[in-house]
């Protein structure tokens, strides 16, 4: 099911515009968000309004390293929202690391749909669709 | 709601839109559809249920539910039948309808609970196929961990004798992909001959009795590989068709088994060697060496014999002195034997060191070794055996396995030989010895040699006579003249002057209490050269309980304080090493590897995608910048390292108010700019011998910290104070900036590439060098800090000393 909006965190402006780019090809009708700060990511996904048609939900690419809130404190400030708005979130880890501890640690987390080592190939992104 | 008829008959469709009509569901839309072939034009009008009659021009009977469920996955579905139709419409039922009508029946209140009958039905079912959908997701999942673990799983249908293997089961005992279904003969075959017979007794136990299996065994692949396997089984008790099946799981703990063999293996070796050492510290005599030395290569080394035999001076004969698990027969044929020529024996006695025969049966020359085989000798080594004047005789170990002698077991035995040898030559030394000792009347003289080497002195004072005397090894312990006339004060002068107060105090009041005391001190030799000393004294009381002696020892122990310092260096500096590696390998997997990966995603568009002149330009840039921050982590990572290196510069004494003014000189223009004050406070300690270089980096991080994490609020005002503490500098900087949140970040503060704030411009360099220039000159960094009150960071160096 494709998704009704990507919302790109990473305080790595370089990340955020290959993103973007690969987004807008793969998926030329869908929102495309990103945020240098972690913060205002945040707001921005919980004054979003839920989307009407049940299937559509938020896809968040979420890198770990970043000063202040780093991708750990985002997800548990993220646990904290209404049920109904975490349901239609779905976010998935995007991290430069290849250390295997913090592959672990995404792959465990319950609020984790995956963890996407940088950088994101096309397929990868593709594959979107899938999920 | 919108319904689908489809029916061929006119006049059945005119009864069922009546009955309609009649019931709850009158304003229902409905689409009509005369074949299968037309109802295919209704799939996206969200058809949520289907009435079908089962004749159609172009399908019959079960065909239809089965067409139109493919078409209306999600609808409810209800078959409509005639009289005689009973029986299909069940058959019906099965395939997926979730209800039928007979079309005798049809009326408002039947349809009517006809559908809402198949509504639950239908809702029923959607949810049975989405749990459907999860569990083939979670077996999807299960196979990858299985993959991950090595693990694979199997599952064996006892009734119809089939066995299915998971994927990684097939991968595991080298089966092809197709092979799910395994003739569980078939999988047997793959077990070792060796295990094989008791996989299949456990196995039949399993099914019999439900005794558990669990079972290490081997299994031979078809290519011809072994691996060895964990096998856990138990019969399946959640199956709910009631039939018996057993499911397993198999784990390759090829490696495992592999690591343990080789720690076996070690302990083996290490068991014998120990043995052998305990052994020669034990006995004095060679004969009993000999034996104890066969017994343990047989119990501690687990070979299947041992013998050790002597040459006969001028002859070719050896004769056995020594053996273990050696039979009547094969004593009967080594008691006294020739040699052979250009044999194992001869190799060993010219040449001084062992010989390996790897393979007895087919060792060409060799006389015996059809009879060696026949008792299970299959390789054996020839070892050596030497005292102080060369070879008297041979140690010969035999192996039950062929090409047993490999590079570590002759390394131990080789070791083995050499320590017979050293207790050989030492039954010599110590006869030896024994002669002389012999000629030594006094064991005063002993004592005193033993004292000399121990760097032991001793001291007696008679109180009766209030004489002092002092042993040779004392003056020499403290490197004075033998002629100086000994007494207490003598002693107590030679104490460092730091400590000698506390210590004669320690001493005079023992003696007024006529207690054994004991103490550490420095001492300096020959009045220069300072050296650490451990004394001991006691005091002797004759039978009316009165003190008529006191006497006691003095003891260097420099060296063993100079060892102990230096073991404390190096554990310090092996885990200064492993957190550096630590800190490397996650500058690796991090740092690193960020840049390379937006060079890669970048290079990625670039090489694929056609792209605008802006946008080309814009992704050619960011290449350009990543590539820059890539040279910037390499930079980074050199300069750490080439820190740790550059101790050996030579240190100088630094004055902390120039070294601050220095600074303030150098950045004036952002000091200016921020309005920082910085006060300093040096009045008690003003300076250090040190590397200048790397204070003033300390120094100049620490200030241009303070000024870059300032609060925007009120003024920055920077304090910087010395003084001592517990013997040591301390170096205090107190800022009232925003502070940095330490319960979260208490770990990380002096990590390389950690940064706390978003804002300010930063690498996350600056407090890893100050840290490791800090432990480099031998200091310790330690801060505290509240958000937006400020903080302080507070460095300890030992104050230097000349010596030690």
């Amino acid at each position: 099911m494709l998704p009704g909006r990507f919302i790109v965190i990473d305080d790595d402006p370089i990340n955020n515009q290959l993103c973007k780019f690969n987004l807008r090809k793969v998926y030329p009708d869908v929102d495309v968000l990103c945020f240098e700060a972690p913060a205002e990511g945040l707001k921005t996904l919980k004054s979003l309004t839920p989307f009407d048609t049940p299937e559509l939900y938020n896809c968040v690419l979420l890198d770990i390293n970043m000063p202040e809130i780093n991708g750990w404190d985002f997800l548990d400030r993220f646990s904290l929202f209404e049920p109904k708005a975490k349901e239609q979130v779905k976010i998935f880890i995007v991290s430069s690391s290849i250390d295997p501890i913090d592959v672990k640690k995404a792959q465990d987390h319950p609020l984790v749909e995956n963890y996407l080592t940088k950088p994101i190939s096309r397929a990868t992104f593709i594959a979107f669709q899938e999920v | 709601m919108n319904i689908l008829i489809v029916e061929d008959n006119p006049g059945d469709i005119l009864l069922l839109r009546t009955a309609l009509k009649k019931s709850s569901f009158y304003n229902a839309v409905v689409y009509l559809a005369s074949s299968i072939e037309q109802s295919k034009d209704f799939t996206s009008s969200n058809i949520e249920l289907v009435l079908v009659d089962l004749g159609l021009p172009d399908s019959d009977g079960v065909n239809t539910v089965l067409a139109i469920n493919e078409l209306y996955v999600e609808s409810a579905v209800i078959v409509l039948t005639g009289m005689q139709d009973e029986q299909i419409a069940m058959h019906s039922l099965r395939e997926g309808a979730q209800n039928y009508l007979n079309k005798s029946e049809l009326s408002g209140p039947v349809i009517d609970r006809a559908i809402r009958y198949s509504f639950e039905r239908n809702q029923i079912i959607q949810k049975l196929r989405a749990t459907d959908r999860k569990l083939l997701q979670h077996k999807v999942f299960l196979e990858r961990a299985q993959q991950l673990a090595h693990v694979g799983s199997w599952k064996f249908d006892v009734e119809s004798n089939m066995l299915k293997l998971s994927t990684e089961a097939r991968r595991l005992f080298g089966l092809y992909e197709e092979d799910i279904n395994v003739h569980p003969e078939e999988l047997i075959e793959l077990i070792h001959p060796a295990d094989r017979h008791l996989y299949e007794i456990k196995l039949t136990e399993l099914i019999n009795t439900e005794f558990p299996f669990d079972f290490i065994h081997r299994i031979v692949r078809k290519d011809g590989i072994l691996r060895w396997f964990h096998t856990q089984a138990e019969i399946d008790t959640i199956n709910a068709s009631g039939k018996k099946s057993v499911v397993g799981s198999i784990q390759d703990i090829t490696e495992t088994k592999e690591a343990e063999d080789k720690i076996r293996k070690g302990n083996r070796l290490y068991s014998f060697i120990s043995h052998i050492n305990q052994t020669i510290v034990v006995i004095k005599d060679s004969q009993q060496l000999f034996e104890r030395a066969c017994n343990i290569a047989v119990h501690q080394g687990k070979f299947c014999m041992a013998w050790i035999g002597l040459l006969e001076s001028n002859k070719r004969t050896v004769k056995l002195v020594a053996s273990s698990q050696m039979t009547d027969n094969i004593i009967k044929r080594l008691t006294e034997f020739e040699y052979e020529i250009n044999g194992p024996i001869e190799k060993v006695v010219i040449g001084a060191d062992y010989h390996v025969v790897n393979d007895i049966t087919n060792e060409a020359g060799m006389k015996w070794a059809d009879f060696a085989s026949e008792n299970g000798f299959l390789s054996c080594i020839t070892l050596p055996i030497c005292n102080s004047k060369g070879v008297i005789g041979v140690f010969s170990i035999f192996s039950s396995e062929k090409h047993f002698f490999d590079k570590e077991e002759v390394a131990m035995l080789h070791e083995v030989s050499g320590d017979i040898r050293f207790a050989l030559t030492n039954f010599d030394k110590e006869s030896l010895r024994k002669q002389v000792e012999k000629d030594l009347e006094k064991s005063e003289s002993r004592l005193r040699e033993a004292q000399f080497i121990a760097l032991i002195g001793s001291w007696e004072i008679d109180l009766k006579s209030n004489q002092h005397f002092w042993s040779d090894s004392l003056y020499e312990i403290f490197g004075i003249d033998h002629s100086a006339p000994v007494s207490r004060e003598l002693f107590e002068s030679m104490i460092h002057p730091d400590e000698r107060d506390a210590c004669i105090e320690g001493m005079s009041s023992a003696f007024e209490s006529l207690k054994n005391s004991s103490f550490n001190f420095r001492f300096l030799k020959y009045g220069t050269e300072l050296r650490y000393g451990f004394a001991e004294s006691r005091i002797e009381f004759d039978k009316h309980g009165n003190p008529v002696r006191i006497f006691g020892i003095v003891k260097d122990i420099t060296q063993r304080m100079q060892a102990e310092a230096e073991r404390e260096k190096i554990v310090d500096d092996i885990i200064q090493r492993n957190k550096d590696l630590e800190q490397f390998a996650y500058i690796v997997s991090h740092n690193l590897r960020l840049p390379v990966a937006n060079i890669l995603g970048l290079t990625e568009v670039l090489k694929n995608e056609e792209l605008t002149d802006l946008l080309k330009k814009e992704f050619v840039s960011s290449i350009y910048y990543s590539a820059q921050k890539l040279d910037d982590v390499v930079k980074d990572l050199n300069h750490v390292l080439t820190v740790r290196r550059e101790i050996d510069q030579r240190k100088e004494y630094v004055h902390f108010e120039t070294l601050v003014d220095d600074i303030k000189g150098s950045i004036s223009t952002i000091i200016d700019h921020s309005g920082a004050i910085v006060r300093t406070d040096f009045s008690e300690i003003d300076g250090m011998l040190t590397l200048k270089g790397y204070l003033y980096s300390v120094f100049y991080n620490l200030i241009s910290n303070s000024i870059k994490y300032r609060n925007a609020d009120i003024d920055l005002e920077v304090k910087i104070c010395s003084y001592r503490s517990k013997g040591k500098i301390v170096l205090e900087f107190t800022d009232n900036g925003t502070g940095i949140d330490l319960e979260k970040n208490q770990e990380n503060i002096f990590g390389l590439y950690k940064r706390f704030h978003q804002n300010v411009e930063g690498k996350g360099m600056g407090l890893y060098m100050v840290k490791s220039q800090i432990e480099t000159l031998g200091g310790k960094i330690s801060v505290t800090s509240k958000v937006n009150i400020g903080t302080t960071f507070r460095i300890e160096f030992d104050i230097p000393t000349n010596n030690l």
